[in-house]
């Protein structure tokens, strides 16, 4: 892969922005009205969008992997056949402003959607026509762990993205490319290339950022601990009374990746609409079979979020599930943090040192 | 070759509710054309006068809590002449508005209504499925436009409806919308109630209460003491678990931390 550096002033990148609307959908942090949070919306203007924001509440990946889908169409022929109708072209986008965890979240969704053999067509039809320029952090949310689950808050892994951002205050901005595609599209700026003094920088930033960390997790024994605590009290205790099933956590999830699909038909029994929509292990239904619910309780549930993130999702797909970007217990009506709950679980076999860790 | 069409036998039953459901069913009129394609009104006063009420019908809609005994007799014998049953609304399904009579005694909250109580003969609130078998629940208040759909095309098709079982966040997630529980730290009910309205009320920055009735399987418990944290009072948390649905074990066991809840039986 093609891999460059640049310093790119900030002006200079918001109108190459400007041009890039032209071709692509542009899609940033943008402060929305009333009091509400930074959310991913199109924008319109670049002066719509707020990079100095730390946490949204749905990542993202809900341009890659929309919560709810359409993803074919069924119509009955009169010859008694059938014709389906997929579909065929997304809108090309640019995801803008994409803080590391996010860049690691997608590295996750491309290893679950993009398995060879077990491809899902509607993931790399969106995947292929979004331009990923990612943006450091420069400051740390109370609930970011991301650099416990090695996620963050700079982004390590030389895949995924397209251009890497890392603001340097007056200097500019330190734009890090990879592929063909970035390269092509940065070479119009005319951008001096990077230093070695400017990546010095970006280091300090770096060292500085993991001084703000206000939470973390010791992940050197997690899997261990947690496949072997599966009846430790913490998990019915926290379900009993706290957790209310109402499946926030696996919506915000950037991983989360269940989902369920759902027939619409028409009343004349001819057009048939499959819409795919995020499911959730947290919802009662879930796990329901024939004859039987796997999981009918909801400290069940609550342990299988909680051990499939942190857990075994590395035996299934080789890395962490969670990303440490906070969203579960930030969007938790009643605050449950799966980082808590590790630790107790870490506490009672005296692995968790409260001096070391905040 | 399209399936063989034969007409569903509709009825539809009113009990001790505002009618709204009722004038849902009427006012489904983007699909009016084909209902009446598919559907022959057996019995619906509402909508035709006349009608049996012997059936036989393919589909009968229940509109309405249960508060006299009059009705419990003619729903047992609609339910038999019923091949499908299904309660439509919450005031059917969970007793709704009607049940929030039940935490007070039945002659006073009869004197408080009427000067007159010579002539009411009304019994404390019951959903429909505390009396007859149900092969499914349309949600809402009114009711869901999309679960009733649906049942009307599983009905024609001959699968198993799949109605909406999730909770209102589910919703607000799908729509992105700003969390009012946690961003504004307001009351919302939609973590224990279930989903379908499309998040009518939080879309609107307005907290969520629970018209369409508890979740099954909702830890109202857990909800009501985060009210609690949250400085409500407990007659509001009360109120809040018994507005709607507090015949249902799911948020009578909220109600019961803060107030004292009748059960019906």
């Amino acid at each position: 892969m093609q891999e460059q550096a640049f310093i790119i002033e900030k002006d200079q990148l918001f109108s190459w922005l400007e041009k890039l609307q032209q071709e692509f959908l542009l899609i940033g942090p943008k402060k929305q009205e009333e009091g509400g949070g930074v959310a991913f919306l199109p924008i319109k203007s670049v002066q719509e969008l707020d990079l100095n924001y730390t946490l949204t509440m749905m990542g993202p990946q809900i341009y890659l992997y929309p919560p709810e889908e359409t993803i074919c169409t069924v119509w009955r022929k009169d010859d008694g056949g059938f014709e389906v109708r997929m579909r065929e072209e997304v809108p090309r986008q640019v995801l803008f402003a994409v803080r590391s965890c996010d860049l690691q979240a997608i590295l996750v969704l491309d290893k679950v959607f993009l398995r060879p053999g077990l491809e899902d067509r509607n993931y790399r039809l969106w995947r292929e026509n979004t331009l990923l320029i990612g943006l450091h952090c420069s400051s740390i949310h109370p609930q970011c762990f991301c650099a416990s689950m090695g996620s963050g808050p700079f982004f390590e892994p030389r895949q995924g993205y397209d251009l890497l951002l890392t603001d340097l205050g007056q200097i500019g901005y330190l734009a890090e490319t990879l592929g063909e595609r970035a390269s092509s599209l940065l070479a119009a700026l005319k951008a001096q290339p990077a230093t070695q003094t400017h990546f010095d920088q970006k280091r300090q930033i770096g060292h500085y950022l993991l001084t703000q960390f206000q939470k973390s997790i010791d992940t050197t024994h997690l899997v261990e601990v947690l496949l072997k605590n599966q009846d430790h009290p913490v998990w019915s205790q926290t379900a009993d009374q706290r957790c209310l099933s109402c499946t926030n956590c696996t919506k915000v999830c950037p991983t989360c990746f269940c989902y369920n699909t759902k027939d619409t038909v028409s009343f004349d029994l001819v057009r048939c609409e499959r819409t795919r929509y995020k499911d959730s292990c947290q919802e009662l239904h879930f796990a329901q079979v024939h004859g039987a619910n796997f999981r009918s309780t909801r400290s069940s549930r609550l342990r299988q979020f909680v051990t499939h993130k942190l857990a075994t999702w590395v035996e299934q797909f080789g890395c962490f599930g969670c990303v440490g970007c906070g969203r579960c217990m930030s969007w938790c009506p009643t605050g449950i943090d799966l980082t808590q709950m590790a630790k107790e679980i870490m506490v009672s076999e005296g692995l968790y040192d409260r001096r070391r860790q905040t | 070759m399209l399936v063989k069409k034969k007409k569903l036998r509709l009825g539809v039953f009113k009990y001790s509710c505002c009618a709204g459901c009722e004038f849902e069913l009427i006012y489904f009129q983007k699909y009016i054309r084909e209902t009446f394609d598919n559907v022959d009104i057996i019995y619906f006063r509402m909508a035709k006068s006349g009608g049996s009420e012997e059936g036989p019908f393919d589909l009968v809609l229940i509109d309405g809590a249960i508060t006299e005994a009059w009705q419990v007799d003619q729903l047992k014998r609609v339910r038999q002449v019923a091949r499908f049953l299904l309660p439509i609304g919450s005031c059917a399904v969970n007793g709704g508005i009607p049940a929030i009579k039940n935490h007070t005694s039945e002659l006073d909250m009869e004197k408080r209504v009427y000067q007159d109580i010579t002539h009411v003969h009304s019994i404390k609130t019951h959903p429909v499925d505390d009396y007859v078998q149900v092969d499914g629940y349309i949600k809402g208040c009114p009711m869901g436009r999309k679960d009733l759909y649906e049942a009307f095309t599983s009905l024609l098709l001959g699968k198993r409806p799949s109605f909406v079982n999730y909770s209102v966040c589910v919703e607000c997630k799908i729509k992105g919308n700003t969390c009012v529980l946690i961003s504004y730290g307001w009351p919302c009910m939609g973590p224990v109630t279930n989903g379908g309205c499309g998040a009518l009320c939080p879309s609107y920055n307005r907290a969520c209460y629970a018209c369409w009735g508890p979740m099954e399987d909702a830890n109202a418990p857990a909800l009501a003491r985060q009210f609690e944290k949250m400085g409500l009072a407990p007659d509001d948390i009360f109120r809040r678990f018994t507005q709607y649905g507090s015949t249902k074990p799911e948020f009578r066991r909220g109600a019961e931390l803060y107030g004292s809840t009748t059960q019906p039986f």
